[in-house]
């Protein structure tokens, strides 16, 4: 059984077998590679992308197919090695370091329970028994308020799923040389594996009992946690919803009694004609009222977010929001100098 | 030592060259040049082509227009630049430079 992926050259969508989308990756960084200095690189790399999607539509039958390790290697044979693409050999030789990038990821090969000390050790260079030391004597000392970070990191730091993630994990370049020092570690392991198979086994048996039962307990505690945030989620959304109702009909209710002349003569209920800013009432409630709503559609917005999972707003709408907010801060202010200077006065 | 990679090395030299003449005649996509390239056992596979056509598009010598095609995506035609075309008329005059010397060197005549 094999993991596929969707992936995007050039524009076209394909399914990936999970081993050729790392091999086709490592040929486009060593191809990158040769040309890391050079400023017709990404014209060069939409070209070749281009080009590999035209083969790859030759050689597959329909579009649900998955591509395959064969389907890479017959694409290659037409293109060629990575280092066919060599302009100047000379020039070229010291470049196959690509540069590596280091992302926190939980380390699936390494994990006690959730992997978490193993990705924190990776992307600091540490050793992972000190990490988990240090995890033992945070969780002793914070009184179990540790477990609450740990359980967090557990949820938002992602699983390093592909070869290419675990090579980010561990901060290493992903090119070529890598890749068959990693294949080769892991071939290696696995025939030491065999040879110590009954020490392994018992060992494995000692492991994942203690593992067993710790993951049932995190996996109780996960979704204890996630119910409660739902929860909470589920109350934020409600309030918000029903005090951005209650603003609203405010906003229009005082805009009208003004507008038709209606609250001539009788007092104001909630009584704001006692502020005189010296402009309508209808705008000094909206300068108000705009205040008190853009921070519960924050708590709308956050609520939704613990129950859906849904992006809490892209940054045109937080401009926005933010931007209307200073504004009736910055007018509130104005009046509020002018009311308290006695430009204007109480009725 | 090895023949082969001596052999791509002398390949590699005359390659901008070709692609050159290829296109002095008509603008062409990039699979075109390749398929005279291929006949020409001049290269082998198409790897090679890429960097050099996007190499000598940046520096000024090609430039290129998409086209529509019947089957399948979009072609770019490469064409010849007027500085494309000086080059390419210098890089011929070394050329027939080089071939006499070679020549003359390879199969001396008494």
């Amino acid at each position: 059984m094999n993991t596929t992926v969707n992936v995007n050259l050039a524009g076209q969508h394909f399914y990936f077998d999970q081993a050729a989308k790392v091999k086709l990756e490592v040929y486009f960084e060593e191809i990158k590679s040769y040309f890391s200095d050079e400023s017709f690189l990404q014209e060069l790399m939409t070209d070749v992308e281009a080009r590999i999607a035209e083969l790859l539509n030759d050689i597959i039958v329909d579009s649900q197919q998955v591509v395959t390790m064969q389907h890479i290697e017959k694409v290659m044979e037409v293109m060629g090695e990575a280092n066919s693409f060599k302009i100047d050999d000379d020039k070229a030789q010291n470049k196959a370091e690509t540069k590596a990038v280091r992302k926190l990821f939980r380390d699936p090969d390494d994990r006690f329970l959730g992997g978490v000390a193993s990705g924190v050790s990776h992307y600091f260079g540490l050793q992972v028994k000190w990490v988990r030391l240090i995890w033992l004597l945070l969780g002793l000392f914070s009184w179990g308020g540790f477990s609450i970070l740990y359980i967090a990191l557990w949820i938002f730091v992602p699983l390093a799923k592909t070869t290419s993630e675990k090579f980010m994990m561990k901060g290493q370049a992903i090119n070529l040389s890598n890749l068959e020092k990693k294949i080769k570690e892991e071939f290696e392991e696995f025939a030491d594996q065999i040879k110590n198979t009954d020490y392994q086994k018992a060992k494995r048996k000692i492991k994942s009992k203690t593992a067993r039962f710790f993951n049932a307990v995190a996996e109780i505690l996960v979704s204890i946690f996630h119910l409660v945030l739902k929860l909470l989620g589920i109350v934020m959304v409600i309030a918000a919803g029903i005090s951005l109702f209650v603003i609203f009909t405010l906003m229009f209710s005082i805009g009208l009694y003004e507008v038709f002349d209606i609250a001539l003569g009788s007092p104001y209920w909630p009584p704001i004609d006692i502020i005189h800013t010296g402009m309508p009432i209808w705008q000094t409630v909206f300068i108000g009222l705009v205040l008190a709503a853009v921070p519960i559609v924050y708590v709308f917005l956050i609520g939704r977010f613990f129950i859906t999972k849904a992006s809490i707003g892209g940054t045109a709408t937080h401009l926005i929001l933010l931007g209307v907010w200073w504004f009736a801060v910055l007018l509130s202010i104005f009046f509020g100098f002018r009311f308290a200077d006695g430009t204007v006065n109480f009725l | 030592m090895q023949l082969e990679n001596t052999k791509a090395q002398l390949r590699k030299g005359v390659l901008e060259l070709c692609i050159l003449s290829i296109l002095a005649k008509e603008r062409k996509y990039a699979s075109e040049i390749l398929s005279h390239l291929k006949d020409a056992k001049l290269i082998v596979v198409e790897g090679t082509l890429y960097p050099l056509l996007t190499r000598l598009r940046s520096a000024n010598f090609l430039t290129y227009e998409w086209e529509e095609s019947k089957t399948g995506p979009p072609r770019k035609y490469y064409s010849l630049t007027e500085e494309g075309k000086h080059f390419l008329s210098e890089l011929a005059g070394s050329w027939n430079e080089l071939q006499i010397a070679v020549e003359q060197i390879t199969n001396p005549k008494k």
